[in-house]
């Protein structure tokens, strides 16, 4: 084969190759974040302070109700999202190209991140996962979640979560030098005058392992 | 449990400098600004479970009378990661149980949220509310 004839179908391969990509509207990844993640929140992370909620009415009433008859914690309830997003405990993340698979070990949750410009089908229900859909900005998965569960609640100290139709939430997982911190934003005007956010932060471990998470709610129950 | 040795750290420091961190729920329960002990307990029951584990064991009140207390632990993910196992521990073992006592009318009576438990022969166990650390006599 001479030069030219391996330059054409190369020439042709990118083509195919680079169309197809185009086609389905898969931005290429440009971080790495397979493989299993270990938490670690800095002080300076995770809820927001105390003094920074800002309910509305309708958000400052369900809050002071919380406690042990309504906490999911103790009906060993999936956590979803919001609450699971930055709960302490191992990550093993999957990235393929048309999607990006978050395995928790907390309560097996699994999310799927699809990236391959799709939307939520009219069909989709409401869950405690949502539907979520993402795009890479350079080394930032941007991830948007909608489709979530009234049943749920922002975190296991119980702040309120409507899950209203217009309620949804935006994950910024950065990478840079081994360590994934997320930036999230949760868009609930029905119960905070303001976007509540949360930040969380892995690191990546080679050696770590995904357990079994199994949950027997008669060993919850405080009351 | 290096890194789960830091998130602890992180979260006792976070509480102390008043910064946000991991969000709780012990908190709403439990009474976290004193400790209780109970010296000379005597284990009933112990269970390593999620989403808590319990610790049951009697120990003698202060007008004689034998009690029945219960003790909760972080989920069984965090306990064996730090080396807590429920082989620890069996029914008649004795133990020093330390922990933040159930805040009224939040809790059911004679519930405490586990911080320490001391063994007879120098083991201890400490907790937070997500993460254990075992320690054995003469290794810390």
């Amino acid at each position: 084969m001479d030069n030219s004839m391996g330059l054409i179908k190369f020439t042709l391969c990118v083509a195919v190759v680079g169309g197809t990509s185009l086609a389905s509207g898969i931005a290429t990844a440009q971080a790495d974040i397979d493989g299993i993640w270990s938490p670690h929140i800095p002080a300076n992370m995770g809820q927001p302070l105390e003094e920074d909620f800002n309910y509305t009415p309708a958000g400052q009433a369900l809050w002071e109700r919380f406690g042990a008859d309504n906490d999911p914690s103790f009906r060993c309830q999936m956590p979803g999202v919001p609450r699971g997003i930055i709960d302490p405990y191992p990550l093993e993340i999957i990235q393929q190209d048309h999607q990006v698979v978050l395995l928790y070990e907390y309560y097996h949750q699994v999310r799927r991140i699809y990236l391959d410009g799709r939307e939520a089908p009219e069909y989709w229900p409401l869950s405690l996962g949502g539907y979520s859909t993402g795009h890479w900005e350079g080394e930032t998965l941007v991830v948007r979640t909608t489709h979530l569960s009234p049943d749920n609640v922002m975190t296991t100290t119980g702040r309120p979560f409507s899950g209203a139709e217009d309620t949804y939430v935006i994950e910024r997982y950065t990478l840079a030098e081994d360590v994934i911190t997320l930036t999230a934003e949760i868009h609930d005007p029905t119960y905070y005058e303001d976007t509540y956010v949360m930040r969380g932060l892995w690191e990546l471990a080679p050696d770590g392992e995904i357990w079994e998470y199994d949950c027997d709610p008669g060993f919850g129950d405080v009351g | 449990m290096k890194l789960l040795n830091l998130l602890a750290a992180s979260i006792t420091l976070g509480a102390l400098c008043g910064l946000p961190a991991i969000a709780h729920h012990s908190a709403l329960y439990f009474d976290m600004d004193v400790d209780l002990v109970h010296a000379n307990a005597t284990v009933v029951d112990f269970k390593i479970a999620n989403p808590h584990g319990i610790l049951v064991y009697t120990v003698v009140n202060d007008e004689g009378v034998e009690e029945e207390w219960h003790a909760e632990l972080p989920s069984a993910n965090f306990s064996r990661r730090g080396g807590v196992v429920e082989s620890i521990l069996s029914p008649g073992d004795t133990v020093t149980v330390i922990g933040w006592p159930g805040l009224p009318g939040r809790t059911r009576e004679n519930l405490m949220r586990l911080s320490r438990a001391e063994f007879p022969n120098g083991d201890v166990a400490t907790f937070t509310a997500i993460s254990a650390v075992y320690t054995r006599a003469g290794t810390e």
